[in-house]
């Protein structure tokens, strides 16, 4: 056997700080991408139209009407896109790997690429939110959050914390009225004014969480790795651990057509609550391949990204 | 047609030679032919990776410099499948064990290669909140108890190895290991063969009616390869009893039967002789040339024996019909052995070892038959006494001659016109369906063996089973700049895209490379969160994937890590999908090569297979291009007249056409097994259109209309060119049934230019030499009005007797 310790990110940093920022060549060479064949990030809509956001830059994009026939379109970054998020009057953010942020302001027909490497020094953001208006809030590794109160135009670092806080941040999440900016060991902190201040809370586990949510019935849920899913009834004073018997991680979440709470993970991992979150069974019906990294409604079915790429899902028991 | 001789022709010098000293020769005959039949007895039949690649092709020289860091050539995989329930079970662990361990202890066998759930390479890693942990799948102390079999199936699951050496379905498992190139003991090439046959050993102890066995790797398949050319005998025989009961049936003489067999043995076993004495084995891929030798050297006997027999017939005697046998034939057949020959030497166009040794071995083959043909077969028939009672029953034969007469309408005007209108209505189709001939493979599985081979059954159950796949395309990458240049994001990056377009192509089922890699180990390192699945953007990271990489024994990249491995695994291995992925890669190729990076094209089984599709299609040209050139120089050199020339090569040039036309049909692709038969089609077709000719151009020269010269030559050659076509056809087709796949296709191919050549020479030779020939023929006409009246004015002994049978 053996064991062994390792801070992945504080090593990370220690050797990252040092490392100069590279800019990615933008690829030359033209080729289709199957929506099947590259590892997806995260998927929104906006209007009729569903988009996705993947690896070196691509961005796919669908309708209502035809949700299996996905556009390809490389942005102007070539780095893998791990967050999008869209507006109002077609204002939206991708943001990623290296740092990048790129913003359209024509419902994702055209991506115009925002220079944010002063700050960001090429870490990795891992999440994007529209917190209402024109405000946008971006997060990511070691504590990186910049926001954007012009519909994502223009950028400027945020702190999230007055302590030092450099651990990863992973998703931003609207629950009831509050705001939840989730991450690494722990690290929890909600926001009741729509994300200008915010307050960090004691995490009921010493392990990283990668998303929640509030329940149908306006409880608080967080879910991450190993399995791990906790639940609070009272805004985050005290949780209890829902039973999920499994160890794989859980990346996102949806609201089934009869409230039942949905948890998608890693190796196509799927997870249905009919109580409200207190304890969740696996779908009877899997067969998503890869780790599930976002998932969303669309004609009654789930749209679901995962590391093996976007599809249509439907679990038996709806 | 004694009497048109010149008796001081160096043919006839030559054959008074060789009948004077008839004792002497065939003396010296036996002796070498004992020599080199205690010398057979050593021959070989051994197969080599090395030989079947073309080795100076492009990608073979990328696949040679990296052959040493970039295993994964050479695997063989032993999968248990257990047909009850899952691998989790007590007997079933018991036998993989036992399999593991005997996998371990075979000779060749990398030992730190072998890879099951019992050794311990296979290990699982987790991440819990404290960092990693992690293990055997299966403990040193496992004893079978129930909570054991529990915890290996939760290790396994949590492992990445589902998929890889324990199926999807988790009903089969499999002992992974690869091959070494050379035996540490012996200091030898490993033998192939033995292990195919140690695996074999292996399934027969470990199936059962619960346990399924299925090996595959390619030291399995040239085993099994191998053992099906051992079959070959078996259709060997075969083929020499049709040919002997068909010579019995023509000649109705035992005595002629004999001499046949025995002159057509005779350069056989001076072939397999001579093949050790100058070093050479017999590869399994052209066991099929010994008979091949055989086949063609009794065409040639018939010929022999047919003209003496005719000879005898009309009352020569029989020390004399073999002298003028000899004589008249030594030309056609010299040419047409030569014609042979060149058939065989153009093949070597093709670089790669095994073609050459193909090409060698048939014209060693042919050459000794040029000797055998002319110095042992004539003395021979001059000792041979013909009984009355024989001769009677030949002087029945010559009753199917109506059939020549009223085929040889076709050698006039208005009739000739028929045979040359379907001829350019099958230029026509041919030309349309050759167009859809592919290069290579166009099934899956090994292409040597049957679809329904045990090798490819075996393989498909593995390919269903498991997530790996079997044709695997390996890209290298080769990157300049500094110590490890791989950790550099940049250079990641730009695999990484490399990656992303592989994935893309058609056919490719999936990509296993270094950025692949990295990804897995940034995501477990941050806590497994696919947020992380990326190539990260600083360089202690992506070092720390690379890292681990190495420590896991990654055969992704080199141990400088300047130079990475990108697997492409295909759906298959069709022509198709290898030229689609191979364009595709040269796409990326001109688009990113630059001073950091350079693509090269090809290691893995698929990209010898593409290496081998590409030699085939550059040589496919010259060799044809150099086999129409040489026989037509040939003929050239023998009549002096271009037409006489063009009578023979057009009907030729068809055959190979419609031959491509019937590939394309059958589905047989033009390859390394396929693209020498219609060399040989050519080679050998060619003897009906000389031997017609040559008898031909007599008649004419003496003034014979075009249609009476080729009915002449139908008589006295025609006869023997159709037997020697048929038997040939006959014997060929019986290869159709063989177990190897290739064997099978060359059957089909030969019968069919074997017949379609015949086709040719008596329908539509002599329709191009109506038309060609036509100046001829007015001269003729002002000499004898009529082709009856004219035959009456030829006094040849002969041709009195043949239209007396007539």
């Amino acid at each position: 056997m053996f064991n062994y310790r390792f801070g992945a990110s504080l090593l990370a940093l220690a050797l990252g700080a040092a490392a100069p920022v590279v800019r990615a060549e933008a690829p030359r060479l033209e080729f289709d991408i199957s929506p099947r064949h590259l590892a997806i990030f995260e998927v929104a809509t906006m209007g009729d139209r569903y988009f996705a956001v993947g690896e070196r830059g691509v961005l796919l994009s669908s309708t209502r009407s035809h949700p299996d026939q996905w556009q390809s379109q490389r942005l102007p970054e070539p780095q893998s896109l791990i967050g999008l998020a869209f507006g109002l009057n077609g204002h939206g953010v991708a943001v990623g790997q290296g740092g990048v942020i790129l913003s359209t302001t024509n419902g994702g027909h055209t991506w115009t690429s925002i220079d944010v490497q002063a700050h960001t020094r090429g870490d990795p953001f891992m999440d994007v939110a529209h917190l209402g208006g024109n405000r946008f809030l971006a997060i990511g590794a070691f504590g990186l959050a910049m926001g954007s109160s012009d519909g994502g135009l223009s950028w400027q670092p945020v702190s999230i914390s007055e302590d030092y806080f450099d651990r990863h941040l992973y998703a931003i999440v609207k629950a009831g009225n509050d705001w939840l900016l989730i991450g690494e060991s722990g690290s929890f902190f909600t926001s009741n004014d729509a994300g200008v201040n915010w307050t960090q809370r004691q995490s009921p586990y010493a392990g990283s969480f990668f998303g929640g949510t509030a329940t149908p019935d306006g409880a608080l849920l967080l879910y991450g790795m190993r399995g791990q899913v906790w639940r609070s009834e009272d805004q985050g004073l005290t949780w209890k651990r829902s039973s999920t018997d499994t160890q794989v991680a859980f990346n996102a979440h949806g609201i089934g057509p009869q409230n039942q709470l949905y948890l998608f993970g890693n190796g196509g991992q799927v997870l249905i609550s009919k109580n409200d979150g207190r304890s969740f069974e696996p779908a009877q019906r899997s067969g998503v391949p890869g780790d599930i990294t976002a998932a969303t409604r669309l004609n009654g079915k789930w749209l679901i990204g995962s590391t093996a790429g976007v599809r249509l899902w439907q679990a038996r028991e709806e | 047609m004694k009497t048109t001789k010149n008796p001081h022709t160096f043919t006839r010098i030559f054959a008074q030679a060789v009948l004077r000293h008839c004792r002497l020769l065939l003396t010296i005959m036996v002796l070498i032919t004992l020599i080199l039949g205690y010398s057979a007895s050593k021959l070989r039949v051994e197969a080599g990776f090395m030989k079947m690649i073309p080795l100076s092709h492009e990608y073979m020289t990328t696949f040679l410099d990296y052959r040493g860091e970039f295993v994964g050539a050479n695997r063989i995989m032993v999968s248990l499948r257990n047909e009850n329930g899952t691998v989790f079970d007590k007997e079933f662990l018991a036998s993989l064990k036992q399999a593991t361990e005997e996998v371990f202890y075979l000779t060749g066998v990398e030992r730190s290669s072998v890879t099951s759930l019992f050794t311990p390479n296979a290990r699982y890693s987790e991440v819990v909140e404290e960092g990693f942990t992690g293990g055997n799948l299966i403990e040193a102390d496992y004893s079978g108890t129930e909570q054991e079999l529990r915890d290996i199936r939760e290790r396994t699951l949590k492992s990445n190895w589902v998929g890889r050496i324990v199926s999807n379905d988790l009903q089969s498992a499999m002992v992974v290991a690869t091959l070494q190139e050379i035996n540490p003991e012996t200091n030898e090439q490993i033998d192939l063969q033995a292990i195919g046959n140690a695996l074999e050993e292996i399934r027969s102890e470990l199936e059962t009616d619960d346990i399924t066995v299925n090996i595959i790797g390619f030291s399995k398949a040239i085993g099994d390869i191998a053992n099906g050319a051992r079959g070959v005998l078996v259709f060997f025989a075969v083929a020499v009893l049709i040919i002997a009961v068909m010579l019995f049936w023509y000649t109705r003489s035992k005595r002629l039967t004999t001499l046949t067999l025995i002159t057509a043995a005779v350069p056989v076993v001076w072939l397999l002789g001579l093949l050790p004495i100058l070093g050479l084995t017999l590869d399994p891929m052209s066991i099929l040339v010994p008979f091949l030798i055989f086949a063609i050297a009794v065409s040639h006997a018939v010929q022999m024996c047919n003209a003496w027999k005719l000879d005898v017939l009309n009352g020569a005697n029989i020390r004399h019909a073999a002298e003028d046998s000899l004589s008249d034939l030594l030309v056609p057949s010299v040419v047409a052995l030569t014609a042979n020959v060149l058939g065989f030497l153009v093949i070597a166009f093709v670089d790669i070892e095994m073609v050459h040794e193909l090409a060698l071995t048939a014209t060693l083959g042919v050459g000794v038959m040029i000797l055998t043909n002319a110095l042992m077969l004539p003395p021979m028939l001059s000792m041979t006494k013909m009984d009355e009672h024989a001769l009677e029953r030949l002087t029945s034969k010559g009753s199917h001659f109506w059939f020549w007469e009223k085929l040889s309408v076709l050698a006039t005007t208005p009739k000739a016109y028929v045979p040359i209108t379907c001829a350019i209505a099958l230029t026509v189709f041919g030309a349309y369906q050759a167009d859809k001939m592919h290069v290579g493979d166009l099934s899956d599985g090994v292409p040597e063996l049957r679809d329904n081979a045990r090798y490819n059954q075996d393989v498909r159950a593995v390919v269903s089973q498991y997530s790996v796949g079997i044709d695997v395309l390996q890209v290298i990458v080769e990157v300049e700049g500094g110590n490890m240049p791989c950790v550099q994001p940049s250079i990641m990056q730009q695999l990484e895209e490399f990656e992303l377009f592989l994935r893309q192509q058609p056919g490719v089922a999936s990509v296993n490379a270094l950025p692949g890699f990295v990804k897995g180990v940034t995501q477990n390192y941050a806590e497994t969160s696919p947020k992380w699945h990326v190539v990260p953007g600083n360089k202690a990271q992506v070092a720390q994937g690379v890292a681990f990489a190495t420590r896991s024994g990654s055969t992704m990249m080199n141990a400088d890590c300047d130079a990475m491995a990108m697997s492409v695994f295909l759906s298959d291995h069709k022509a198709d999908t290898i030229s689609d992925i191979v364009a595709a890669v040269k796409t990326f190729k001109t688009t990113y090569d630059n001073d950091q990076l350079t693509y090269r094209l090809a290691a893995g089984n698929v990209g010898v297979m593409a290496a081998t599709n590409e030699a085939v299609t550059a040589a496919n040209p010259w060799v044809n291009a150099a086999l129409f050139v040489s026989v037509t120089l040939l003929c050239l050199a023998m009549f002096r007249s271009l037409k006489i020339s063009l009578c023979i090569i057009l009907p030729l040039a068809l055959v190979t056409l419609l031959c491509n036309a019937f590939m394309s049909l059958l589905g047989i692709g033009l390859k390394v097994n396929t693209l020498p038969v219609i060399a040989l089609g050519v080679g050998s077709g060619i003897d009906y259109g000389i031997y017609l000719f040559e008898r031909m151009k007599h008649e004419l020269d003496q003034g014979a209309s075009v249609q009476k010269a080729f009915y002449e030559a139908l008589k006295q050659r025609g006869t023997a060119s159709a037997f020697t076509a048929l038997t040939m056809t006959v014997s060929v087709a019986t290869w159709y049934f063989s177990d190897l796949k290739f064997q099978a296709d060359m059957g089909i191919l030969l019968a069919f230019m074997f017949l379609v050549n015949l086709l040719g020479a008596i329908l539509l030779l002599p329709a191009i030499a109506a038309l060609l020939l036509r100046g001829r023929k007015s001269t003729l006409v002002r000499q004898s009005a009529a082709p009856k009246a004219s035959s009456q004015t030829i006094t040849s002994p002969n041709y009195r007797e043949a239209h007396t049978n007539s």
